[in-house]
């Protein structure tokens, strides 16, 4: 009895509240097209308002300033939304932060919140249509909004994780940004002959630089062999510079991208179109997290700024898949690759003893681990560790060396290399 | 796989369709022939002078502001070609031209327009372009080649035609004088062609005609001042109409957004670089979908221009406008131009004054019809609404002694200066001028006596002074009421018998001075068949 009377209490309540939401400042259209990303900060977005009129009775005509105000004020929310939880990189991703969200959407939809990540709007409407016998307004026009602001404001309301929060932890991700190379060509060399590729890693570092990430720059190739020789796990990537590469850089993410640019004549100009290729992988797994082609419109114009244009369009996507990746990962704990190789001069007995008991110590020290690799004598493992127990790659090497001397007594650790994603370890017999 | 195909292909519309800006005016280049197709054998009897003054004329009413100039020279070896090949055709129909300017000009054309392209294609970025990081960061003009393609594919061709002309004069001695009355009429028109570019090639097609005749009339001493008058008079008239048909041409006709929203007023993104001009007409309206989605568009009152701002030396100076008919008007709304003449005619029932200080006399007139032409003069004035007015009235007239009465007519006719103040639908002007009064009266008492009719004619020139108010029907048609006082008196009346016999002139006194009130109905035409100032002014001795 009492439950029904619960029931029959909460129901109005959830009924009455959700009506509440419906009327309240959120968007009407929902409906927005990304146009182009003009910087770092700034996006601009196509957005469609609605201005809609009830009327009270058939005598009840709408008021045309009213529509209209309520059209545009109505599109800047549909565009702030498309950025906040729209399109396919919304800014919101986890469930967690969409439910946060719903607790703050009615003051953050507010026409004065909204008002103030517009940093310009069109005067014209590309679009304004009456419907519904006049009583509802259509308009589509471009708003440029200040998407770093949204995000800024959603970490202060404490929806998303503050990139503060995260860099105490975890750090921002270090990247690496290189030409995707053909098999068997560097794509170091690339970038230094190809000024065309120099000019797409300048575009993509500056969008990266300019959000805080920690970009790494590879200036040499030497030292990837021994990288390779060292794990069998390695040799199957051999041919793939880049993600060696980034491996040895310590690079928690790498990009790649490719640069194909076309021409025909318009009259006597010459107008050009580029398509930039932009991806992005986790650099242990080599897994790709993000993958978006971005299109400059044809252009009379220098190949450097289309190949900007270009890469604008696509990199926002991919770095909001990057985000929504190391979101994912903070929750996991900090990543590294531990690559373990034991000399052939044990037999195999004596090797799988100490591999087992290091699958067991990676297995004691770890949040969780993954195996990528385990035959008689090496070993492959992604682990993510607690950053508060083990901070950097060298506590976990001294963890894995202590394992390590007490199982094989007679063994020698080696360190092939050992940066802050990867470790690489070699034991020799004495 | 359906689906999808589907989904891809409604995504790729919606994308598609999104940046299709509201219809907006954007910049044509036009390229003229200084040639004249004589389109009939009555049109090849017009002398050279003639024909060159026509092609002159058409050239300068039709070069309008808001379009851009591929010129070929008048002397080049190409006019001499294509002249050549049409004076050889014996098909001038559109299609048939179209393939001689396929085979001489398109080429030439297509070379003026490349080298002006990028220049014009900087003008249709729009404004969402404009702050892209293209142009922001870039410091790049923006030009895609989209609007490059919209720079060829903006192309057209008009070729002046006349097919019909005539002209005759009339000898007529007065007074020992010898008067020579022309009448020329032409008709003809304009032929458009599209220049169409598509991935490099270009052709030539035809698009529409637009036709309007013209007549003219002059009175002179000398018969070829006669002839040369009527026909320039014609031919102005002609060229005229014809500016005010292109003008009217969809793909010609000035469309923009309404950018503010002032309760009647409305501010507007076109200007002296489109050649807005005071008191121009737009149309207001929106589109509207209906439950099947079909798309039309509403109108919604009109509006006049203002004041015209200029967008030559700054791109975002707007001009305004000012609503007549004002429908419930927001920001974002269309506003589509609606050429007329720069002209109103007013045609008028009433009462004018008449009466006689004669004691024992009544002289006095009952109705009058009358009709005016007030011609706009606020783009020489800047100012909205400020008209020259020539008009004339005609009327009865009777005199009563009260045994017998006389009957006759009595013309008004003025020339003034005309103010209106316009408030929405309702005007109210102020005038002032001089005027022009005339009467006659026919004695028919004597004619059982010597057979003779006698007429008594009495002229004078004054004043006049009026005002009235207007009420505007639709963008074309006003009806008003007027009040004009008339300041003029007379005591001398001239006598002939209808033989033109003249008899000393006789003493009585005619008063136009009062108030005349007269109905009137307000047109705004698109052509007229004639300028009756021209006429006037050719007509008079």
């Amino acid at each position: 009895m009492t439950k029904l009377l619960k029931s029959v209490l909460i129901l109005p309540l959830i009924w009455s509240s959700t009506l509440f939401s419906q009327s309240g400042n959120l968007p009407q259209s929902k409906e927005a097209l990304f146009v182009e990303s003009s910087g770092p900060a700034e996006v601009v977005i196509l957005a469609t308002g609605l201005g809609i009129h009830t009327p009270k009775n058939r005598w009840d005509k709408p008021d045309q300033s009213e529509l209209t105000e309520g059209a545009k004020l109505d599109a800047r929310r549909s565009a702030v939304w498309f950025i906040v939880l729209g399109g396919s990189d919304p800014l919101l991703t986890t469930a967690d932060e969409k439910l946060k969200f719903n607790g703050v959407q009615e003051s953050f939809f507010a026409a004065s919140n909204i008002q103030t990540y517009v940093a310009w709007e069109s005067d014209r409407f590309e679009e304004r249509i009456k419907l519904d016998d006049g009583n509802k307004l259509r308009i589509k026009r471009a708003i440029r909004l200040n998407k770093r602001l949204i995000q800024e404001d959603l970490e202060k309301l404490g929806v998303m994780a503050a990139k503060t929060y995260l860099t105490a932890i975890l750090g921002l991700p270090n990247i690496m940004v290189l030409p995707e190379a053909p098999k068997g060509k560097n794509p170091i060399d690339m970038l230094r002959n190809d000024v065309t590729y120099k000019k797409g890693a300048e575009v993509i570092e500056s969008y990266l630089t300019s959000r805080r990430y920690d970009v790494l720059a590879p200036d040499q190739a030497e030292g990837l062999n021994e990288l390779v020789s060292a794990s069998q796990s390695l040799k199957d990537v051999e041919e793939d510079a880049t993600y060696l590469l980034a491996l040895s850089v310590g690079a928690d993410i790498y990009i790649t991208y490719n640069i194909t640019t076309e021409s025909r004549k318009v009259g006597s100009s010459t107008v050009k179109k580029a398509a930039v290729a932009v991806r992005a992988f986790e650099t242990t797994t080599a897994r790709l997290l993000g993958t978006e082609t971005g299109y400059s419109r044809e252009r009379p114009s220098m190949d450097a700024m289309i190949i900007e244009e270009a890469i604008n369009d696509a990199i926002e996507k991919v770095l909001a898949r990057i985000n929504a990746y190391w979101k994912e990962d903070l929750s996991r704990g900090v990543q590294y690759k531990v690559i373990i190789s034991i000399s052939t001069e044990y037999d195999t007995d004596d090797a799988e003893e100490v591999l087992f008991e290091l699958t067991d110590a990676l297995a004691g020290m770890s949040n969780s681990t993954k195996e990528i690799l385990l035959t008689d004598y090496t070993l492959d493992y992604l682990i993510w560790t607690n950053p508060e127990k083990y901070q950097k790659s060298s506590d976990i090497y001294r963890a894995l060396k202590k394992t390590i001397d007490r199982a094989l007594p007679d063994g020698k650790v080696r360190r092939v290399t050992m940066n802050r994603k990867l470790i690489v370890l070699k034991i020799d017999m004495e | 796989m359906q689906k999808l195909i589907m989904a891809t292909l409604l995504i790729l519309l919606v994308i598609s369709t999104s940046f299709a800006q509201q219809d907006e005016y954007t910049r044509k280049s036009i390229t003229f022939l200084d040639a004249v197709i004589l389109a009939s054998s009555s049109s090849r009897d017009m002398s050279t002078r003639q024909v060159d003054y026509t092609a002159s004329g058409v050239k300068r009413m039709v070069q309008l502001e808001r379009f851009d100039y591929n010129p070929i020279p008048s002397n080049s070896r190409l006019m001499s070609d294509f002249s050549y090949q049409v004076r050889k055709s014996s098909d001038l129909s559109m299609d048939a031209l179209a393939g001689i300017l396929n085979k001489t000009f398109v080429a030439e054309i297509v070379k003026i327009m490349d080298e002006n392209a990028e220049n014009r294609a900087s003008m249709l970025v729009d404004e969402t372009a404009r702050m892209s990081f293209v142009a922001t960061k870039a410091k790049d003009l923006g030009i895609t080649a989209e609007n490059l393609e919209k720079v060829f594919n903006s192309g057209y061709i008009y070729l002046p035609f006349i097919n019909g002309f005539s002209e005759s004069t009339q000898a007529e001695k007065v007074e020992d004088v010898m008067w020579y009355e022309s009448q020329v009429s032409i008709s003809g028109g304009i032929l458009w062609f599209k220049i169409d570019y598509d991935d490099g090639h270009t052709s030539i097609r035809p698009l529409l005609e637009r036709a309007t005749s013209s007549t003219g009339f002059a009175k002179k001493k000398n018969a070829k001042d006669a002839e040369w008058s009527a026909f320039t008079m014609a031919a102005d008239n002609y060229a005229r109409n014809l500016e005010v048909a292109t003008k009217d041409i969809e793909d010609f006709k000035l469309k923009t957004q309404v950018m503010e929203v002032a309760g009647a007023h409305i501010g507007f993104n076109m200007g002296r670089k489109e050649g807005v001009h005071v008191d121009d007409r737009f149309l207001l309206g929106e589109t509207m979908m209906d439950s099947d989605g079909q798309l039309s568009f509403k109108k919604d009152g009109f509006a006049r221009v203002k004041s015209v701002g200029n967008n030559r030396d700054n791109p975002g100076a707007m001009s305004y406008g000012y609503g007549v008919i004002v429908g419930d008007w927001a920001p974002g709304m269309s506003l589509i131009e609606y050429p007329t003449l720069p002209l109103d005619i007013y045609g008028m029932l009433g009462l004018i004054p008449l009466s006689t200080d004669e004691t024992g006399f009544d002289l006095s007139s009952q109705f009058a019809l009358g009709v005016e032409m007030a011609y706009n003069l606020s783009q020489i004035v800047n100012s909205s609404h400020w008209y020259l007015t020539g008009g004339a009235a005609l009327g009865n007239a009777q005199r009563d002694d009260g045994a017998e009465t006389l009957y006759g007519g009595i013309t008004y006719a003025d020339i003034s200066v005309m103010k209106r103040f316009q408030w929405r639908r309702l005007d109210a002007y102020a005038k002032g001028g001089i005027a022009y009064m005339g009467l006659f009266l026919t004695d028919e008492r004597y004619v059982e006596y010597n057979d003779r009719t006698y007429t008594y004619d009495s002229e004078t020139y004054g004043a006049v002074l009026g005002g009235g108010v207007n009420l505007t029907l639709n963008i074309d048609w006003a009806v008003g009421l007027r009040y004009n006082y008339y300041l003029g008196e007379s005591d001398t009346w001239t006598v002939k018998d209808d033989e033109d016999t003249e008899y000393d002139d006789m003493t009585f006194n005619t008063n136009h001075t009062g108030g005349a009130i007269m109905f009137q109905l307000i047109f705004s035409p698109k052509a007229l068949g004639f300028d009756p100032l021209a006429a006037l002014g050719n007509l008079s001795e």
